[in-house]
């Protein structure tokens, strides 16, 4: 006759030196695997390398843009002073933007920007001449002003027909610039025709504050908000991806190797299941420290910079992502160990966890809807899932802490909490019967009927 | 309830996967300090009750009793247990294993660190303490597999197919280990199919087909009760005719094999002597467990397919 010994009957029944045995095994485990040695202390080189790599074409193409550009320029209709420089572009950088740059100690932001690079318009005589001076690789092109250019605005672009189709598109954008300006020159007072030339030089955002007051908008801070915890977020949710997936992977060659049994004899389900939970979770605690404190150098850099700004860290973002994501991982550990038991194989067993892993993505899928709408439908009801519910309640609290109520964190997380209890209870018995079972994959109503029976 | 002196009872002991019934009712004790055979064909059902003594798997009916009280998970660090399909962590070193294994069976790690260097000395494979297992033979990872079990030098031991892929060199080195156990006064279950070994090394015997268990009891009175009674003996000339005795049959050796009417050897080799004869060697003629084992399977699905089972 079966025995009720109430929900907390398994926990008492626990016994921790064997959960510290596996524990231990299994985090020192985890330190043999070059795999994880590499993720863990190279990933930020590999990302220094990565960045390095794709600055490089970004460098030369910046090089090639600083360049100036010579264009012709055919004035048919006579109405252009080719005395005129072209108007540059370099003092159109955003005021915000300018700030933050000359506090990273970047001198002359404005020009390091201009990455269209100064263009100059040589007249030419003639469409002949033009075409010569393209045809010689003096100019990158030439712009014909026809004579109907008053009535029509129609401009004609000759371009080497051999190079990039996005070559000499750039001239098209200064001459716009160039040709505003050329047509206000003196048919205007002055204060007008510089308007005219740059309508707007800056434009202030504000913003109504909790009391309803009007109050400047710092949008580097919105912006540092939500990529600061955006950030975390994504490492903690790489690391869990990764120690989930040891998870599997470690249990399923624990089948494989046949030493599952020896276990079994020696610890209850529950002993090994949480030892293996607490030593990969703690390697990937130390995989996602060790990530965070690189990236927390980095921070103490900018740290100045962003004080500077009035730049605060979202610490609550952080603080319940962190809460969160703890409570997620052995929620998803749980059920990936029980499925991946399942598995007759490290590959059966990494189909069968796939599908939880689908569900832990859900967030990336719906991001574009979340970062608009971080309260709406599709948030709410990502809160209360357990398998996206770090990373969205993460995501809700750095877009718009107030948008979210304390209910609904507290609410969630209880949700979490319970479902990792029963994905414990759960997972312990699917993980015994998932490891008797060996050689046949086992249907569906026999693991039910067998996760019932508990034995 | 267990007798006084049971290491391990099984009481009623019924197992059903679905509508399948493994173990039907099996009931038996392994006594303190004797190494106890537990043999039966291929899925005769000996995993499934080794699995239950472990608490790998819950009984459908029936009790167990360990150490003479109901079984409990606690219990199971003062047992060894070796499964027939056993295996290592491939990638670990030998000595973390062991330790391990140790640890898991309540051994604090400097201890079981000791011990693990004193049994990987013991079976002679000191060296391969900082190896990788992958690095193993067969051997050598079996012989490792028995060192971890017994390390622990739990008080009942159970052993499934120790001896397969030993070398002969390695089988008999477990059989001193074995000996040595039972020296120490403690016990081991020896579940196998090679019955020579069972007769060499074990005290009684319990024997499972289809879940059922038919045969129980010390081994030489499960041999002699599946035997034709005779004796085999060597004399001076041929053995006188005395009562009791069926037939008379030299050997190529010069021996005579008798058979008799079951009569105590002892009375019989009384009224040998009795009866003239000059007796230089003389002992009891038992069936190989071989045969009882073949005998009792052929019986018992004979009987199934006669019964329509």
């Amino acid at each position: 006759m079966a025995v009720r010994l109430g929900p907390l009957a398994p926990l008492r029944a626990l016994r921790l030196a064997k959960v510290r045995a596996v524990a231990r095994f299994e985090l020192a485990g985890m330190f043999f695997r070059k795999a994880y040695l590499i993720t863990t202390f190279g990933m930020p080189v590999i990302l220094l390398l990565y960045g390095l790599l794709i600055s490089i074409p970004a460098y030369f193409a910046s090089k090639s843009g600083l360049q100036p550009q010579v264009f012709g320029l055919v004035d048919l209709a006579g109405v252009l002073d080719p005395d005129l420089e072209a108007a540059s572009p370099l003092d159109e950088l955003p005021d915000v933007a300018r700030a933050a740059l000359e506090r990273l100690g970047e001198r002359n932001p404005a020009a390091r920007m201009a990455v269209d690079g100064p263009v100059t318009f040589r007249p030419m005589a003639s469409e002949e001449a033009a075409r010569e001076a393209l045809r010689g690789g003096e100019t990158k092109g030439y712009f014909v002003v026809p004579g109907d250019y008053l009535a029509s605005g129609r401009i004609d672009l000759v371009r080497d027909g051999k190079g990039s189709p996005l070559a000499g598109a750039v001239g098209g954008e200064q001459l716009q610039r160039f040709l505003r300006a050329q047509l206000v020159a003196g048919r205007m007072p002055e204060e007008v025709a510089v308007r005219v030339r740059r309508p707007v030089t800056e434009t202030r955002t504000f913003e109504l504050d909790d009391s309803g007051a009007v109050v400047p908008s710092n949008q580097l801070a919105r912006i540092v908000a939500l990529a600061v915890p955006g950030g975390v977020g994504l490492l903690l949710f790489v690391s869990l991806m990764m120690t989930s997936g040891y998870l599997v992977q470690g249990t399923a060659e624990e089948k494989e190797n046949r030493v599952v049994e020896v276990l079994l004899a020696a610890a209850n389900p529950d002993e090994i299941l949480l030892g293996k939970l607490l030593g990969l979770g703690a390697a990937g605690l130390f995989q996602t420290l060790v990530w965070m404190s690189m990236v927390g150098v980095a921070a103490v850099g900018f740290g100045g910079v962003l004080a500077g700004m009035g730049v605060a860290l979202p610490w609550l973002a952080i603080g319940l992502g962190l809460l969160f994501f703890v409570a997620g991982y052995l929620f998803l550990g749980s059920v990936m160990l029980a499925t991946g038991s399942l598995g007759g194989n490290v590959k059966e067993s990494q189909q069968w966890s796939a599908v939880w892993t689908i569900l832990s993505v859900l967030p990336f899928v719906f991001v574009s809807v979340l970062l608009v709408e971080p309260h709406g439908t599709v948030g709410r009801v990502l809160t209360w899932v357990p398998w996206s519910a770090p990373l969205t309640v993460l995501l809700r609290v750095a877009l718009d802490p107030t948008g979210i109520s304390w209910w609904e964190i507290a609410g969630a997380f209880v949700v979490l909490l319970l479902s990792t209890w029963a994905a414990l209870r759960l997972g312990a018995r699917l993980f015994r019967v998932g490891l008797l079972f060996t050689g046949s994959r086992p249907k569906l109503r026999e693991i039910l009927r067998q996760a019932r029976l508990g034995d | 309830m267990a007798a006084q002196g049971a290491a391990l009872a099984f009481e009623g002991v019924s197992k059903s996967y679905g509508d399948v019934l493994a173990v039907r009712d099996v009931s038996f004790e392994v006594h303190s300090a004797e190494v106890f055979g537990l043999v039966g064909p291929n899925g005769a059902g000996k995993t499934t009750l080794l699995r239950i003594l472990m608490d790998v798997l819950r009984p459908s009916a029936g009790a167990v009793h360990l150490f003479g009280e109901p079984l409990r998970r606690h219990q199971l660090d003062r047992v060894g247990y070796l499964p027939e399909e056993r295996g290592l962590y491939r990638k670990r070193r030998v000595i973390d294993v062991m330790v391990y294994f140790g640890t898991l069976k309540g051994l604090d790690r400097d201890e079981a660190r000791e011990r693990a260097r004193r049994w990987l000395e013991r079976v002679g494979l000191a060296e391969t303490e900082r190896w990788r297992i992958e690095r193993l033979s067969k051997g050598m990872a079996q012989k490792v597999q028995i060192a971890s079990t017994l390390m622990t030098e739990p008080e009942l031991c159970v052993l499934d197919e120790p001896f397969s892929g030993l070398d002969p060199v390695n089988v008999r080195l477990v059989r001193e280990l074995l000996r040595e156990r039972q020296a120490e006064g403690l016990t081991t279950i020896l579940s196998t199919h090679q019955m020579d070994r069972v007769e060499e090394l074990c005290d009684r015997v319990a024997m499972i087909h289809r879940g059922r268990l038919l045969v129980y009891g010390p081994v030489d009175e499960v041999r002699r009760a599946h035997s034709t009674p005779a004796v085999r003996l060597r004399s001076s000339g041929p053995p006188p005719s005395v009562a009791g005795v069926l037939d008379m049959v030299e050997e190529r050796d010069g021996g005579w094999l008798l058979h008799h009417d079951g009569v105590a050897p002892s009375a019989l080799l009384r009224r040998l002597v009795e009866g003239g004869a000059e007796i230089s060697q003389f002992e009891e003629v038992l069936a190989p467990m071989e045969e009882v084992f073949v005998r009792v399977v052929e019986g018992e699905t004979a009987m199934a397919a006669a019964g329509g089972s």
